[in-house]
């Protein structure tokens, strides 16, 4: 064994090994841009993931129509008890009505928002030791892409592009620790700082504090983005779900579910140019 | 002197294996975690692989295996690169010279090579920027579980490749 340790081959791990280290640093350091051999693996290997992506999920579907049968009779006793609820739910006209015209507004956004500027991008690959649900997509700086872009669906807000590179690009969730940004819950304007901690992106949520104690949220409030920070005003976030104080009772917080469900997401839009992008990092500099 | 025959076969093979392993990790459709135990078969498939090969083997392939990840996760640090290329040579030096290669053995440094992988991922990405009760979490429902689950998959790639290693020494 000590033969090793002397040996020329140790000498040469060792000096990868440091060489890896330093660019490691280096690149942390200047942040938000991938290193150079995950830039070059990342762009050589996306068709490949992308292929991968694609067949698995059709073997997956394939599997699933022959698997599923008495999974698909458990579902048809869930879709007829399914009914009955939404017949209860038709009576709350008002605000089925409400939530319509909410969501109306939303589609509108982008008429609403006439300098976004959207890139269409697909999921490649996930990294599933990452808590928080990030993911890589496969779009990148060719694109038009750069690190802090917003990423929303049709459903809400996703998060950003953690990490920009040639041709892919890593997106952090809003359910990440690593995210922070100034949100408001949408019918009190009362507002607040989104972040997300490990023990709520277990269970797929984040959370919003730092709230005034004379807020008035409520559970089943809409959160949006409020325009401070990385993303422009008006995004949808998700819904309040619980509401605490923190241990000092100094402040308010609430978790939010996200509209988006991150588990399943597949396609999204990163938002390449808006009014007052980058404003608040130029700031900050 | 042990005699090795040459087995293209076995390095089509070991390339798929490793192929599959990766493309399982990073494949949305296609899950094997048990709510937050995310196994990463890599770990216990190259662990295997370096207790019957050459350090300069493991490590060639530990390196390759770890540019793939972090290329397939996009992160800005070469993290995976450099944590499996000195498992796999050290898991390999151990082998050859510290343990007899059995199944304990295999398990011992399966176990090893997890828990520092799991550890130093934690260390360098978690560990500063959580809260206390976040890196518990983190470490309690995460890591602890993945390393449990990711050493079940040591079992059947260690008796794969004695045999493999059978094979060549016929």
């Amino acid at each position: 064994m000590r033969f090793f340790f002397r040996s020329r081959q140790f000498k040469i791990i060792l000096g990868i090994t440091v060489i890896l280290i330093a660019v490691s640093v280096a690149f942390a350091v200047i942040g938000g841009r991938m290193s150079p051999q995950s830039d070059i693996v990342g762009t050589v290997t996306a068709p490949f993931r992308s292929l991968a992506e694609k067949i698995s999920s059709s073997v997956n579907d394939f599997v699933g129509a022959y698997t599923n049968g008495e999974k698909l009779a458990l579902e048809n006793a869930d879709l007829q008890s399914e009914i009955a609820e939404l017949r209860e739910k038709l009576a709350d006209y008002e605000k089925v009505s409400s939530e319509n015209k909410f969501y109306k507004d939303y589609l509108e956004i982008k008429d609403n928002n006439p300098n976004f500027k959207f890139a269409p991008a697909t999921l490649i690959s996930r990294d599933k030791e990452d808590p928080y649900m990030g993911f890589v997509i496969n779009k990148g700086t060719v694109n038009g892409i750069s690190a802090n872009d917003p990423v929303i669906t049709d459903a809400g807000l996703v998060g950003y592009i953690g990490e920009a590179g040639l041709t892919t690009s890593k997106v952090t969730t809003i359910l990440s620790a690593e995210l922070t940004a100034g949100a408001l819950d949408n019918r009190t304007n009362d507002s607040g700082i989104l972040s997300g901690t490990i023990e709520l992106a277990k269970d797929g949520k984040t959370k919003f504090y730092n709230l005034s104690r004379s807020c008035n949220i409520a559970v089943g409030d809409y959160v949006v983005t409020s325009g401070e920070g990385i993303f422009p005003a008006g995004l949808l976030i998700g819904t309040i779900q619980s509401i605490g104080s923190d241990k000092y009772n100094t402040s308010i917080y609430a978790d939010v579910k996200p509209f988006v469900d991150l588990s399943t997401v597949k396609g999204v839009m990163v938002i390449t140019d808006f009014e007052g992008q980058g404003g608040m990092l130029e700031n900050n500099q | 002197m042990e005699t090795k025959k040459r087995h293209p076969g076995l390095a089509i093979i070991n390339f798929m294996l490793f192929f599959f392993a990766f493309i399982i990790h990073y494949t949305d459709s296609i899950s094997i975690s048990i709510k937050n135990a995310v196994p990463i078969i890599i770990l216990p498939l190259l662990t295997a692989f370096a207790m019957f090969s050459s350090p300069a083997a493991s490590a060639a392939v530990g390196l390759i295996t770890g540019i793939c990840m972090d290329g397939a996760a996009s992160g800005a640090l070469c993290f995976n690169a450099a944590v499996l290329m000195l498992a796999a040579a050290l898991t390999s030096v151990c082998a050859n010279n510290l343990f007899n290669r059995n199944v304990r053995s295999a398990l011992l440094l399966s176990v090893i090579v997890t828990l520092v992988y799991f550890v130093l991922r934690w260390a360098c990405f978690y560990a500063f920027t959580l809260s206390a009760r976040d890196n518990l979490t983190y470490l309690l429902s995460y890591a602890f579980p993945s390393v449990i689950y990711t050493n079940i998959f040591i079992f059947p790639f260690y008796f794969l490749y004695k045999h493999f290693n059978m094979l060549r020494n016929e």
